[in-house]
C-alpha cells in the first residue's frame, strides 16, 4: 500500500523542475563572436580528437570547401576554399558517463586558398589563439598541410 | 453506525479476495549471470537485483495488492530491459553498453526508481558506490591505437562514398514511419561528442529549427519541426595519436513534434546503421528503447546535447 502512495507522490514532485541555461546550452564553448569566421554558420568537413592533449576539434568549410572535401578524388581545394578549424578542450558530459564534449574555447585556425599570380592555388594560414582571438605570428606550414590534408567524414 | 461496520467489513473481504488476483512472477533460473569483481557485483546485488535479475526478493509489504500489482509490473519491466542473471548470453560489447547505461541512469537520478528509493532506502546508490562503478568502467584507460585494418576500411568506405551516384536514394523510413533525411549532411553542428564507453566519435548537426532555437535560446520546449542527427564514427588514430573520424557506424535523428509523437515523449526517433542505413529494430516498438534511454534528460526535454552556445551568432 505505501508504495502505491508514495509512487503518485513522487513523480508529483519529480516532475517539476525547470533546467537553468547553463543546463540546456554549453556556455563555456561558445565561439569568441569577435571571430573573422563564424564557422558554426558552415557544414562540418570532418572532426578530430587530441587524446594526449585532451582536446576535441571540428574542421568547417564554406560551400566551395565542402564541395570539393566531398568529391571523389579530391586532392587539393580550389581556389575561394576556406577551411577553418576549431579546437576546444574537453570536459566529462555531465549527462553520460563516458562521453567526452567541448569544454573551453582554445583556437580557430583559418586556411584560405586563393589563385595565386600564377594561377595556381595558394594557400594562407592563420591562427586565432584564446578568447581574446590573439594573433599566433609563428609560420604554420606543417599545419596549414595537416588541416588541408583532413578527409571528409563519410555521411552516407 | 452498523452499516458503517458493514461496509469496512466488506472492504476488507474485497482486500483479502483481491490478494489472490495476482499476476505471476517467478525467479526463473539465473543462467548466464554477470561476469564482474567482487565489489561490483556487491553493489550490483545490492541496489539492482531485486528488480533487474531473476533473484528477485520481495519484503512482505510489496507482496500486498494492490502494491504487489505494481511491483510485479516493475520486476518484469526491469528484466526486459536489463536481466543481470541473463546478461551474459550477450556479446562483450553490447553488455559494456548496458552497463554504461546503467550507470548513467543512476548518476542523473532515474535508478533506482524514484518511487521504489523511497520505500527502500538501502538501494540508493552511494557516491562511494557510484565511484566503484565509475572506475570499473574506465571509458577512456585504454587509448586507441593505430590500426591498419581500421584505417584502409574506413578509406575504402570513403572511397564507395564519394564515388557513388546517388548515394542516398531509397533509404527505407524508421520503423515508426520515420522518414530518413538525406540533407543531414548539410546541417549546422551543434556539438561533438568523444565516446569512451563505445570507441566512437560523433557529431551532432541540427537542421534551420533547431538552430533558431538555439540562436534565439528557444529550447525549452524544443519547437515543433526541430529536428536534430547525431552522426558515429569508429575512431582511427594517427600516428600521434589524434584520433580521426573513421569508418561511419550510424545516424541517429529526433524530430519534434508534439502532437504527432504524443505517444514517444513528444519526438519522432529513428536510427540508421551501416552504409546501407537499415532501419534499427524489429519493429515500431524500438522507440520505446530511444524514450526509456532519454527519461533521465525528460527535463530537458529529452534532450542530452547540450549545443554549444550561439552568442553573438546570427544565421546568414
Amino acid at each position: 500500500m505505501t508504495s502505491f502512495g508514495v509512487l503518485l507522490l513522487s513523480c508529483a514532485v519529480g516532475c517539476t523542475h525547470k533546467p537553468a541555461s547553463s543546463e540546456l546550452f554549453n556556455e563555456t564553448a561558445v565561439i569568441p563572436s569577435g571571430a573573422p569566421i563564424q564557422p558554426l554558420q558552415w557544414r562540418v568537413i570532418s572532426s578530430s580528437i587530441d587524446a594526449p592533449h585532451q582536446t576535441m576539434s571540428t574542421l568547417f568549410g564554406n560551400d566551395a570547401a565542402i564541395d570539393s572535401a566531398r568529391t571523389a578524388g579530391h586532392t587539393a581545394y580550389p581556389a575561394g576554399a576556406v577551411l577553418a578549424m576549431v579546437t576546444w578542450n574537453q570536459r566529462e558530459d555531465e549527462h553520460w558517463f563516458g562521453g567526452r564534449i567541448p569544454k573551453e574555447f582554445q583556437s580557430m585556425e583559418i586556411v584560405r586558398v586563393t589563385a595565386g599570380a600564377d594561377g595556381k592555388a595558394v594557400a594562407t594560414y592563420e591562427e586565432l589563439q584564446g578568447p581574446s582571438l590573439q594573433r599566433v605570428s609563428a609560420a604554420g606550414d606543417a599545419r596549414m598541410d595537416y588541416i588541408l590534408g583532413q578527409r571528409a567524414s563519410v555521411m552516407p | 453506525m452498523k452499516w458503517v461496520l458493514k461496509l469496512a467489513a466488506l472492504a476488507f473481504v474485497v482486500f483479502v479476495v483481491l490478494q489472490f488476483v495476482r499476476p505471476t512472477l517467478k525467479n526463473p533460473p539465473v543462467t548466464a549471470e554477470i561476469q564482474a569483481p567482487v565489489a561490483v557485483k556487491a553493489i550490483l546485488r545490492k541496489d539492482c537485483y531485486s528488480c533487474h535479475s531473476n533473484e528477485t526478493k520481495l519484503p512482505w509489504f510489496d507482496q500486498v495488492v494492490p502494491a504487489y500489482w505494481l511491483v510485479a509490473h516493475d520486476v518484469k519491466t526491469a528484466r526486459m530491459h536489463l536481466n543481470f542473471s541473463e546478461i551474459g548470453k550477450l556479446p562483450p560489447e553490447a553488455q559494456r553498453a548496458m552497463l554504461f547505461e546503467a550507470v548513467n541512469q543512476v548518476q542523473l537520478g532515474a535508478m533506482p526508481l524514484p518511487s521504489y528509493r523511497h520505500v527502500h532506502p538501502e538501494s540508493t546508490v552511494t557516491p562511494e558506490e557510484l565511484v566503484v562503478l565509475r572506475t570499473y568502467l574506465d571509458p577512456f584507460g585504454a587509448a586507441p591505437k593505430q590500426d591498419a585494418a581500421l584505417t584502409a576500411a574506413s578509406d575504402a568506405q570513403f572511397h564507395a562514398w564519394t564515388s557513388a551516384s546517388t548515394p542516398t536514394m531509397g533509404v527505407h523510413p524508421a520503423l515508426n514511419g520515420l522518414a530518413f533525411f538525406p540533407d543531414y549532411k548539410n546541417w549546422k553542428e551543434i556539438s561533438t561528442t568523444d565516446r569512451g564507453d563505445n570507441h566512437t566519435m560523433r557529431v551532432i548537426t541540427g537542421n534551420d529549427i533547431a538552430i533558431k532555437a538555439i540562436e534565439e535560446k528557444k529550447v525549452q520546449p524544443w519547437p515543433d519541426g526541430a529536428a536534430f542527427a547525431k552522426i558515429a564514427w569508429d575512431k582511427v588514430a594517427d600516428e600521434n595519436g589524434v584520433v580521426h573520424a573513421g569508418s561511419f557506424k550510424q545516424v541517429e535523428f529526433m524530430v519534434k513534434d508534439k502532437a504527432k509523437y504524443a505517444s514517444t515523449a513528444g519526438w519522432g526517433w529513428g536510427r540508421w546503421k551501416g552504409m546501407d542505413l537499415k532501419p534499427y529494430g524489429k519493429d515500431e516498438k524500438f522507440a520505446g528503447e530511444c524514450v526509456s534511454c532519454h527519461k533521465p534528460v525528460a527535463d530537458n526535454d529529452y534532450v542530452y546535447t547540450k549545443p554549444v552556445a550561439r552568442d553573438g551568432q546570427v544565421s546568414r
